[in-house]
């Protein structure tokens, strides 16, 4: 392919050759993943789930009693370059109104990384946060 | 419990039980327990069977660390091995519910292979 004419930002957004499918990585993710952590405030646990060649998340908050279902979120994936057909990473996002939940993850020798940035439009003067968990397949 | 190391009481019940490796292609470590034996902690360590060391590690003492010196709590440990033709450093810390372990390998003979660093990933089942 042709790659003088794409436009880019910076070096790494060229590469001579595209790839159109995902790695079989896709298939080692599907499935029930635990937070890691049996203190977390954050999401407990999270399915990940196929979608036509994609994934969509499907994650539970927790919650002083019992846990909160967020409900499906499709996600946009990602390699580490543009050349790469490995699946490293994934983003998608909830918005519940009064709080807007960005959801990044990605795959780390067999742990899933999430990290959500949270924030909140209700006016409350609540700070913006961000979390960072780890996830262990179930 | 109390270990003999901490100069205060700590719960280090959290830690206590096996831990394993969260890649199944572990490089060194498939998994570990600790146990706790007359007020000091004990690392039994389990091979991965894909890895480069397929010896025995037997059972080693853990010396755990605070986060500062005017904290109670232990994040970390250290631990050393003895091993056949090896010795092995293990810097052991807790985070968010993951136990990382980066662990330093030093072979006693002067050969082809080279001192190594291994960092791996443990939840607790």
């Amino acid at each position: 392919m042709q790659t003088t004419n794409l436009a880019c930002s910076k070096k790494d957004d060229i590469v001579s050759e595209f790839y159109h499918e995902w790695g079989t990585e896709i298939e080692t993710l599907l499935g029930e993943w635990i937070n890691v952590n049996p203190k977390t405030g954050q999401i407990v646990r999270l399915k990940v789930l196929p979608k036509e060649e994609g994934i969509e998340l499907h994650c539970y908050g927790k919650l002083e009693q019992g846990e909160n279902d967020w409900g499906i979120a499709p996600c946009e994936l990602f390699s580490d370059n543009v050349g790469s057909p490995v699946l490293e990473g994934f983003i998608c996002n909830y918005d519940f109104g009064f709080i807007k939940i960005n959801i990044v993850g990605n795959i780390k020798y067999g742990v899933i990384v999430i990290q959500s940035y949270n924030t909140f439009k209700d006016g409350s003067n609540r700070n913006n946060y961000m979390s960072r968990e780890f996830f262990r397949k179930k | 419990m109390k270990t003999a190391e901490q100069k205060n009481k700590v719960d280090l019940s959290y830690y206590l039980g096996t831990w394993v490796n969260s890649y199944e292609k572990a490089r060194v470590i498939e998994s570990f327990t600790f146990s706790e034996n007359n007020g000091k902690i004990q690392m039994t360590v389990k091979n991965s069977k894909v890895g480069f060391y397929s010896g025995n590690w037997g059972s080693g003492e853990l010396k755990p660390h605070s986060y500062a010196p005017d904290t109670n709590d232990v994040v970390a440990f250290q631990a050393r091995f003895e091993l056949e033709d090896m010795d092995a450093f293990l810097a052991i810390n807790e985070n968010k519910g993951l136990l990382i372990i980066a662990a330093y390998f030093t072979f006693k003979q002067s050969d082809d292979r080279s001192d190594c660093f291994v960092r791996e990933f443990f939840y607790k089942i």
